[in-house]
């Protein structure tokens, strides 16, 4: 009987599975002086002694979340430390294509080894890389597959809340996730400055100061304020019955008024897409300056294609002024690389507004003929 | 003879559905005069460009509702005598399913919807699908004695050809998901110009093959035995209800989306409210009632702002009718 | 008329009865045999849904497989044991059924289709039950309107499949004065299985008894009740 207990220890101990010691690589680059964050509300960086300290939160309408991530600068973390990341970033997954984005802007997609819904992305270029890397495909639909995660054993499992409620699930597998909610924010450059908490975790946080900086100051400069006379615009395509427009406080309607136009739907309305009735928005179209549309169509979607989903479209003004402006987001990844570009998309419409007195090639944004 | 009441009856009906469809066509969520209206149909033009699309498109919306809402009702009669059940339908019995699988099968393998000129692929792909399952059904039914259990067979086979769709889903592309999405919701938004009045004309005349299969679906009242002995084809019978209900809820199904409800409530109403047993009298009579049902639902789903699918309205109306004529019909039977 | 030569009843490969020949005319006959001896079958095959046998059926000189459809439906009419409807028909438009076979598509009512009706509520003693909903009489009662409907059929021959399967005595017994009555009022040819052998000396002319493969005809309806006996019964 004790000879069995004593195997049984043995086993026990043996049974259980030693993680791999990280090499202590450089931590001080974990060390920045000064950390400023002029717009963005949904993260915030603590420096202490031994440590920085990257928190993100929910903004006050939304429900309550926080999460926070500590990078030490020497081997000895404070007492109580939850999560932790050793060292610069070397492996990640992410949830959303925006996380891909923000590292992608960084030169560091190369850390990122698993992604969820990798068919998605847009940009032939990054796809290509991604599949070179041997990135793997980690959700299955809305499901994220905890195997293949585990498998991966990245640093940092970069999730959006809200999403999956699995989580608290995550940190008992021994996998670091930290919430990620730059979609949250209420203007481009308040989601842009997201950047910077990515340059934190992979090393690179001058880089990204001075991207943000640089953006920034483009972005002011074509920045326009619209007056009474500014050009009107309206959004979109319908949907069935329906034709969801986007809400007057969504942040893709901010920065086209930031381009000059006046959103024709100016009233308030929360920040999701409202339905509206096809024969209203009909009658709008007939009115409007501009017309841009953000959709999922076909790669080289064109004018004819637009009219012959509806007759009616060759009343619109802006069809007849020629000023409809496409995104097709089978061709360009305008929800997620337009996150950290929010400055060339400024300049797509200025562009089109100028009717050819701006030298620019258009990324985004394209007059649809 | 026709009873008299059931000729005001069919007359009310009628007057009904005419008044219904004059209201779809000036009422909106856009204000547009009578008057004006009026003048846009007699050829005229309005100051405001979009008005002469959108009374063009109300006026395709009344034809395409009045003629779904009657294939469908019409359906559901012939169904409904067929299998000796309250409850059958186009919907209940998986056929509008099957024609779903249908589209589902050439939308999502990467042809696109297009209108009446273009889809003859999806067309006959949705009638198809539609034909298939009644035929499926109808060979399970010589193994099913019970119609209730019928109905539960009917039922799976609209949730496997679910499932079926479902795989195709994972397997498709962005946007073929998003158009079949789309096309799911329900909705007589679905034609140009003219093609509108083309689609009811067409609907009419697949639905003046019901005629043919009136005289078997009195007979049919006291079951296949009774009517065969009265001199019924049952072969024959089986036939012409496959083919017409298939080719009904199959044409309707393609274009408008799977559209439920209208198919097993109108022909119960008909049943309620008319004297006559004769098929041949309730045969109009449910074309007209679905058609005065679905511009009904098609006046909500505008005047919603496109909030409301049109499932969600059909269901809405459709529901409670099923469900009072169940009541009055187990009151009737207890007494 | 109904004529039987050389004929042998099967049923997915099995021989129910041989019958090498039989002749029926006007009068009410009895069929009667064991569960799963053939009755049924017999009646179905005689009404041109049942095909698997040799030998011929005669109605009236004519094959029954040489008959349409709705030219047989003039000459045989038939009654269920249970009827089951659906819809919340009248006992006036029941009884209308029977008249399907001479209408066209439309089925349309005619005059004389009317005064049959009338004329047949009458000689079964229901004018009383016309307008009530079918669904709501009693099982008695609708038998009765069944063999009204098979009568408005106006056919030479009336085939009954149990008729009394769910009867009590008293309704047997109204049902045995219906047939009389028609009897009387018409020659017609009546074949009804059964297993019930009261009243049958009152009315019957022939007993057909299915019992080891065969068909045997009784003819005296005197001894019917020993005969019958004798034959289930060979050792008692």
């Amino acid at each position: 009987m004790k000879r069995f207990f004593a195997c049984l220890l043995t086993l026990l101990i043996l049974g259980c599975v030693s993680h791999p010691e990280t090499d202590s690589d450089d931590l001080s680059v974990f060390e920045c002086d000064t950390f400023e964050i002029k717009y963005a509300k949904g993260f915030e960086v603590i420096h202490g002694a031994d440590f920085t300290k990257i928190i993100t939160k929910s903004l006050p309408d939304n429900d309550f979340f926080r999460d926070s991530i500590l990078l030490p600068h020497t081997a000895n973390l404070p007492e109580g430390a939850i999560k932790f990341c050793n060292g610069p970033l070397r492996r990640a997954c992410c949830q959303s294509l925006t996380h891909i984005a923000f590292l992608d802007k960084l030169q560091s997609v190369d850390c990122v080894n698993g992604l969820c819904a990798m068919d998605y992305v847009a940009d032939e270029e990054l796809y290509g890389r991604l599949v070179k890397n041997g990135v793997e495909e980690i959700c299955n639909g809305e499901q994220i597959q905890s195997e293949i995660l585990l498998k991966l054993a990245p640093d940092i499992f970069f999730m959006y809340p809200f999403g999956d409620a699995m989580q608290a699930d995550f940190s008992e597998k021994g996998i670091t996730t930290l919430l990620i909610a730059e979609y949250l924010e209420e203007s481009q450059l308040a989601r842009l400055e997201w950047i910077k908490l990515f340059g934190l975790l992979v090393g690179r946080a001058d880089e990204a100061t001075d991207y943000f900086d640089k953006v920034e100051a483009d972005y002011l400069e074509m920045e326009t304020t619209i007056g009474d006379g500014s050009p009107t615009f309206l959004m979109n395509l319908p949907y069935g019955d329906s034709w969801f427009m986007p809400s007057s406080r969504s942040v893709g309607v901010e920065l086209i008024e930031d381009a000059g136009l006046t959103y024709l739907y100016s009233r308030d309305d929360g920040t999701e897409n409202v339905p509206r009735s096809l024969e209203e928005v009909w009658g709008d179209g007939t009115v409007a300056d501009w017309w841009i549309i953000i959709a999922e169509r076909p790669a080289g979607f064109s004018m004819a294609d637009l009219l012959a989903e509806n007759e009616v479209y060759r009343e619109f003004e802006s069809v007849k002024r020629g000023d409809v402006l496409m995104c097709n987001t089978t061709e360009v990844d305008y929800f997620a690389k337009g996150v950290v570009e929010p400055d060339v998309i400024l300049r797509d419409l200025r562009f089109h507004m100028s009717k050819g007195w701006m030298k620019h090639e258009p990324v985004y944004f394209f007059r649809l003929e | 003879m026709v009873k008299i009441s059931d000729t005001i009856l069919l007359a009310f009906i009628l007057t009904g559905t005419g008044f219904l469809f004059a209201l779809n066509l000036v009422t909106g969520p856009e204000k547009i005069p009578t008057g004006v209206v009026l003048d846009l149909l007699s050829g005229g033009t309005a100051d405001n460009p979009a008005w002469s699309f959108i009374v063009e498109s109300r006026l395709n919306r009344s034809y395409v509702a009045l003629a779904s809402g009657g294939a469908l009702a019409l359906a559901g009669l012939i169904l409904q005598g067929y299998f000796r059940n309250p409850l059958a339908g186009p919907d209940v019995l998986g056929i509008s399913s099957g024609a779903s699988l249908g589209v589902a099968l050439v939308v999502l393998g990467g042809l696109s919807l297009t209108t009446l000129s273009g889809g003859l692929a999806l067309v006959l792909s949705g009638i198809g699908g539609a034909l298939l399952m009644m035929i499926l059904l109808l060979s399970v039914s010589r193994f099913i004695r019970s119609s209730v259990t019928l109905l539960v067979a009917g039922l799976m086979f609209g949730y496997f050809s679910g499932a079926i769709i479902n795989v195709l889903f994972q397997l498709a592309d962005q946007h073929e998901t998003r158009a079949y999405v789309v096309w799911t919701l329900g909705s007589f938004e679905v034609f140009n110009h003219n093609e509108g009045l083309l689609y009811l004309c067409a609907i009419l005349i697949c639905s003046m093959l019901s005629l043919f299969v009136s005289k078997a679906l009195n007979a049919l009242v006291l079951g296949n035995e009774y009517a065969s002995s009265s001199g019924i084809s049952l072969g024959r019978t089986k036939l012409l209800v496959i083919g017409i209900t298939g080719l009904l809820a199959g044409i309707v199904t393609v274009y408008c989306g799977p559209v439920s409800f209208i198919g097993v409530a109108v022909p119960q109403l008909v049943r309620m409210a008319m004297k006559s047993r004769n098929h041949l009298l309730m045969i109009p009579a449910a074309f007209i009632l679905g058609g005065f049902l679905a511009i009904a639902s098609d006046i909500i789903v505008r005047l919603s702002g496109g909030s409301l699918p049109l499932n969600t309205v059909t269901a809405m109306v459709g529901a409670p009718v099923i469900i009072w004529t169940l009541i009055k019909m187990n009151r009737r039977a207890e007494v | 008329m109904l004529k039987f030569e050389e004929f042998t009843l099967s049923t997915e490969g099995r021989v129910l009865f041989r019958l090498p020949k039989l002749e029926l005319h006007s009068g009410a006959f009895a069929l009667m045999g064991r569960n799963g001896s053939g009755k049924s079958t017999f009646l179905r095959a005689i009404l041109g849904d049942h095909q698997e046998y040799t030998g011929r059926i005669e109605i009236n000189g004519r094959a029954v497989h040489a008959f349409q459809k709705q030219d047989l439906a003039k000459e045989v009419a038939v009654v269920y044991s249970k009827p089951e409807l659906f819809g919340y028909h009248t006992v006036r438009e029941v009884l209308m059924l029977g008249r399907l076979p001479y209408q066209r598509i439309w089925s349309k009512e005619s005059e004389s289709d009317r005064l049959i009706v009338f004329r047949v509520a009458a000689l079964l003693e229901i004018e009383f039950l016309l307008e009530r909903t079918f669904v709501k009489l009693s099982d008695g009662e609708k038998q009765l309107v069944m063999i009204g409907r098979a009568l408005v059929q106006d056919t030479p021959v009336l085939l009954m499949d149990e008729p009394s399967a769910f009867l009590d005595i008293v309704h047997r017994r109204k049902l045995i004065t219906a047939m009389k009555a028609v009897l009387n009022d018409s020659g017609k040819l009546i074949l009804f299985s059964t297993h019930h052998t009261d009243f049958l000396s009152e009315f019957c002319h022939k007993v057909l008894l299915i019992e080891r493969g065969e068909m045997t005809v009784f003819g005296d309806p005197l001894h019917f009740e020993r005969d019958i006996q004798r034959s289930f019964f060979p050792d008692l």
